[in-house]
């Protein structure tokens, strides 16, 4: 039985004395992608945040690819697209290609260089996004929508196993958008990387992702669409939101 | 004009600070690339205050300062790295309280211990022209361990600027790379109080970073223009401070300062 890329067994986690995750257990298969979805402040960020070890759990214990997260040292095998791309210091003096290969370089043994073909890598990886004509620029200098496919292009240039996104395309106009799900679906069909992915898109989640996770500071619902679309208890929970949802899936 | 300054290449005091002085720039300016980039520009400072403090300790038990100061200042690099990582205070906050208490205890050992305040003095605005060859080779070896330092986790050092978080969940010790630029710092801070003084050595280590970045366009460029900043500075300072007998450490400043200006106009007609 191939080990899960990631099992979390009892996860709460606080925040200055305030509980944001509570009692989380849940196993993410190989070859996964599952969409996270929720309301604002129901933890869906602590909640990756969590899983890579970036917040500290107050309770539980979380595993990536069969190993804990205080001892887990592969990886090379994760690929993060942090929320925080309105963030980005403009003023930072790195052009595209430097972060890229950045993404492609970070988890190599030391003394970490570059090798052959690292900038044909970062160049392929930054057509496939079609921004590799953006490669010399200022990363300041680029839009929002441009910013996030170069952290999208770093989180992928090293085909982790793993990929985990926090709200990926808040910032992309709607065709770039529809040909990044497009892309994210062949890496999971093709490459079987595992996927988890924040959303506030419940539909395109419903389109594209095999699992659906809500949270609402607890785990209100794991699993397959078909079993979200015919549970009657999540009818009772959503109301009409559950036929929303499931309406639009496919 | 320039028969006078290049009479002056001849003597050997002002070999031994051309020497010391562009050694410890370039350290500056590699460090000082990661430590603005990182928001701990000021760290030089409030390093640079606590070592007014450990000379000061030094000159009273009439030991050479600098076995002191080493120790001691890196203790507090540290410190302040701790006390902001832990967020128990902002990092600014932190070197703050750390310069004041550096200059207090400075100035209470200066009080109390008498006999060396003109030392103590010279310590506070350099005086690179008086450096021993003692200190030109440690202020060698320094930047040779800087280099070689940077170069080998430039690629850590760039993914921890850049994206702290990011560099982390790629399996980059972003804690220990925190420390060994703070370390570093403070043995730069420690040598480069010679070539300025402890008022302004923090010079050395944000005016090239900011002045490179304003005109560069690549991370490598950033660095490569920094050390030429630096450089340049540390010797049109040390020469225009011989022909005009004029305080090294405020020349090297103003040419600084130069720099930045033209990089800053730069940046503006670009």
């Amino acid at each position: 039985m191939p080990i899960a890329p990631i099992n979390i067994e009892g996860l709460s986690v606080t925040y200055r004395d305030t509980e944001v995750l509570s009692g989380i257990t849940c196993k993410v298969s190989a070859g996964d992608y599952v969409g996270i979805v929720g309301p604002n402040g129901s933890g869906k960020t602590t909640f990756i945040r969590a899983i890579l070890g970036l917040v500290p759990a107050a309770q539980g214990r979380v595993q990536l690819f069969g190993t804990e997260i205080s001892a887990f040292t592969s990886w090379g095998k994760i690929g993060y697209l942090p929320q925080r791309v309105a963030h980005l210091d403009p003023r930072f003096p790195a052009n595209v290609e430097e972060v890229v290969m950045a993404g492609l370089i970070a988890s190599r043994p030391y003394p970490k260089r570059t090798r052959p073909g690292d900038r044909e890598r970062v160049f392929e990886t930054l057509q496939e996004f079609g921004i590799a004509d953006l490669a010399g620029c200022m990363i300041g200098r680029l839009s929002g929508g441009q910013q996030q496919r170069v952290l999208l292009a770093r989180a992928l240039v090293h085909h982790p196993d793993l990929l985990l996104l926090d709200e990926p395309v808040t910032a992309l106009d709607p065709s770039t958008r529809e040909h990044f799900y497009t892309r994210l679906e062949q890496v999971n069909k093709d490459r079987g990387t595992t996927i988890l992915f924040i959303s506030h898109d419940i539909s395109v989640m419903g389109k594209y992702a095999s699992k659906f996770l809500y949270l609402d500071k607890k785990i209100v619902f794991y699993g397959t669409f078909d079993a979200f679309c015919h549970s009657p208890e999540m009818g009772t929970h959503f109301g009409a939101g559950q036929h929303l949802i499931c309406h639009r899936h496919g | 004009m320039i028969s006078p300054i290049i009479d002056a290449l001849h003597y050997a005091f002002i070999q031994r600070a051309l020497l010391a002085g562009c050694f410890v720039a370039v350290s500056c300016a590699f460090l000082g690339v990661f430590l603005v980039l990182r928001r701990f520009a000021m760290i030089g400072d409030g390093l640079a205050h606590v070592s007014f403090a450990t000379i000061a300790i030094g000159l009273v038990l009439n030991i050479t300062p600098v076995f002191v100061s080493v120790p001691l200042v890196v203790l507090a690099s540290l410190g302040v790295l701790k006390l902001s990582d832990r967020s128990m205070l902002y990092g600014d906050a932190a070197i703050g309280l750390l310069s004041a208490m550096g200059v207090a205890t400075g100035i209470l050992i200066a009080s109390v211990g008498g006999g060396f305040n003109i030392d103590l003095f010279s310590y506070l605005f350099g005086n690179i022209l008086s450096i021993s060859p003692a200190e030109v080779w440690l202020s060698v070896l320094l930047s040779l361990l800087v280099i070689g330092v940077v170069k080998f986790f430039y690629h850590d050092l760039f993914a921890v600027s850049f994206d702290e978080d990011h560099a982390r969940v790629s399996g980059i010790r972003a804690g220990f790379i925190n420390r060994v630029l703070i370390i570093l710092t403070a043995l730069t801070v420690v040598l480069g109080i010679k070539v300025v003084g402890t008022m302004l050595v923090s010079s050395l280590i944000i005016f090239p970073a900011v002045s490179a970045l304003f005109v560069a366009r690549n991370f490598k460029a950033v660095i490569l223009l920094a050390t030429l900043f630096a450089v340049l500075s540390v010797i049109v300072g040390i020469l225009i401070s011989y022909a005009f007998n004029l305080p090294s450490g405020a020349a090297i400043v103003y040419v600084n300062f130069v720099f930045f200006a033209g990089a800053f106009f730069f940046r503006g007609r670009s």
